[in-house]
């Protein structure tokens, strides 16, 4: 099974039925089937083999779902850009995946334009608007809707690449995560089942679409007959706004990262038996602090909720806990629970040894999510994907997270053994961060720590930095500079000077001393 | 320099100063350019109520009033006209 024959399923069964919601507009099941079949069209006549990378410069829009599936009837693999991340962040993006097609709207345009420039690469664009958008050569809608609608037949199967989703790499060079069509419909076979998706469920499309989240919100739901309500960025700002559009769009499945529940939780606006339509609230990305957790059961008795946990590594995800009861203790920790069908979690010492249940390990994922690796880059594949030591042929990804077999078979997470964070759902890497700073010749030296805040946030990004000789420089200076080297979500938000930054007994940075001193003030 | 004006520059001076956030413009889109996310939104109003003694209700708050420095101007200028 392909990941497009799933929606293409659907819409052989209910062409005339919404498929996709966003801001009053509305797809149809056929409309979405006849503009990705003919955009496939379009993208073969243009050249486009299996394998061949399509960036997409779009927006959450149901026409960036177009834009996906047209790419993989194609037979290509897309590759989602954060249209809120600098150009210089995108061109290495583009350098490293090399796209023959990128696929624009006229939000992606002038990004579109300038890392395509800054990376010296020019992909054939198809503008997926009326007109060009100044894309001089470029192919618009109307090209794509005069195309014909016979599919071309690149001779995909399963293990072919379906996309790749780039993440926050530790030396400043985003990691490419492959991934194949095997990976997703297997995880979306698993949930639909579990979660009981049937047709006309009313499901939300919250994560955005370089999060591999969203693959779940679009193959899980669409390939089940159900509709996705797409939510964009800015209906997020407001946490009073958000409960409203749940409420009134009758939303019964709700599917995002912690930090926007706990946004909704801090601003106490769901009410007692607030959205009826709702069956199932879940959330995956990180830990959903158990204070929020209570507050949601608390108003909510008629949902069902349930914890995802997995890296995009390992697709989606690749485990769930569904929540017994509402917890009493606030200080209780939510198990990230059993793994998925085809799934295994392990929890290995060391030596690649099961730990004792209950004894804090590495965490391991094993099974049909596992990605085939990073996009070119064999070394830090073989670092994160390793051979099974207990079974010949195996591969098992390592998380770099901590964690402890319960008992009862679910696993409990328990931290990170590296630099990684989670900041309102975002992972990032701080090296990432440190790396830019490097580049600032009016910095002496810089150090970036995450500090729990215990609010919606999450964790906290602070950066302690001392200026070089002489220089005087404040905190929206270096964040000025950095805006054009990383997104808005990795810049830091608070920051202290120092003379010079502390330093432990072997002279190196003393990263514990600053996140103390962090979290010792008041936010 | 008229209130609004002077409201406006004292905004800018809030995103600066605590936000650490350079707005380069009045007209600045914050919301397309990312600069005003859920954080700031919610760190900007709880700073405006505590040094300028507004009151802003987030239930009733549109997005489009805190589009860029000059709409939340005028924004605080009709609540502050409505408590008068």
């Amino acid at each position: 099974m392909l990941l497009h024959d799933l929606v293409t399923r659907q819409a052989e069964q209910r062409a005339a039925r919404t498929a996709i919601v966003h801001a009053g507009n509305t797809l149809t099941f056929g409309d979405l089937e006849t503009q990705s079949d003919r955009l496939a069209h379009l993208l073969a006549e243009q050249g486009c083999v299996k394998g061949d990378r399509v960036c997409l410069f779009l927006p959450k829009r149901p026409r960036a779902v177009v834009g996906m599936l047209g790419t993989l009837k194609a037979g290509g693999a897309y590759v989602p850009i954060d249209l809120a991340s600098p150009a210089q962040r995108v061109e290495r993006i583009l350098r490293v995946c090399e796209p023959k097609f990128a696929l624009v709207t006229k939000e992606g345009a002038k990004l579109f334009q300038d890392s395509c420039a800054a990376a010296g690469i020019t992909p054939r664009a198809i503008v997926l608007e009326d007109d060009d958008q100044g894309l001089d050569g470029a192919l618009t809608f109307a090209d794509v809707l005069a195309a014909p609608t016979t599919r071309p037949d690149p001779g995909l199967s399963d293990g072919d690449l379906a996309h790749v989703l780039f993440t926050s790499g530790s030396t400043g060079v985003p990691k490419g995560v492959m991934i194949t069509h095997k990976n997703v419909v297997s995880y979306v076979e698993w949930a639909a089942d579990y979660l009981g998706t049937q047709p006309g469920d009313r499901a939300s499309g919250h994560p955005p679409l370089h999060f591999d989240l969203s693959t779940y919100d679009i193959y899980g739901n669409l390939g089940w007959g159900a509709e996705l309500h797409m939510i964009g960025p800015e209906l997020s700002l407001i946490a009073a706004k958000l409960a409203k559009y749940i409420r009134e769009q009758e939303l019964d499945q709700w599917f995002s990262v912690p930090s926007i529940l706990t946004y909704m939780a801090k601003f106490d606006v769901v009410k007692s038996n607030d959205f009826p339509a709702m069956k199932r609230l879940m959330w995956c990305g990180e830990v959903l602090p158990t204070p929020t957790l209570i507050y949601f059961m608390k108003r909510l008795p008629h949902v069902t909720f349930t914890n995802l946990y997995g890296p995009t590594e390992a697709t989606i995800a690749s485990s769930y806990y569904t929540v017994p009861s509402c917890p009493e203790d606030e200080r209780s920790d939510i198990p990230i629970g059993k793994a998925c069908a085809g799934e295994e979690l392990l929890v290995l010492d060391e030596s690649q040894k099961p730990t004792p249940v209950g004894e804090i390990g590495h965490l391991y994922i094993r099974g049909v999510g596992l990605s085939p690796g990073y996009w070119q880059d064999e070394e830090k594949t073989a670092a994160a994907f390793q051979p099974n030591p207990n079974l010949e042929g195996d591969r098992i990804y390592r998380t770099g997270d901590l964690a402890r077999m319960g008992e009862d078979g679910n696993v409990i997470f328990l931290g990170r053994e590296d630099s990684q964070i989670k900041s309102r759902g975002y992972r990032i890497e701080l090296g990432e961060i440190e790396t830019a700073l490097s580049a600032l010749d009016y910095l002496k030296e810089s150090a970036v720590v995450g500090v729990p805040t215990g609010g919606f946030e999450g964790t906290a990004i602070c950066c302690g930095y001392a200026p070089a000789e002489g220089r005087e420089i404040t905190p929206p200076e270096i964040r000025e500079a950095l805006v054009g080297a990383l997104p808005k979500y990795m810049l830091p938000a608070r920051w202290k000077e120092f003379d010079a930054l502390p330093k432990n007994a072997n002279g190196k940075i003393d990263r514990r001393k600053i996140r103390e001193l962090f979290a010792g003030e008041s936010s | 320099m008229d209130q609004k004006a002077e409201i406006a520059t004292k905004i800018t001076e809030m995103f600066r100063e605590h936000l650490n956030i350079n707005v380069p413009a009045h007209d600045t889109d914050l919301i397309g350019m990312g600069l005003l996310d859920s954080l700031a939104l919610v760190d900007l109003i709880l700073k405006i109520e505590e040094e300028m003694g507004i009151a802003v209700n987030m239930e009733e708050l549109e997005i489009e009033d805190f589009r860029t420095v000059d709409t939340i101007a005028t924004y605080l200028m009709t609540l502050k006209s409505a408590a008068a």
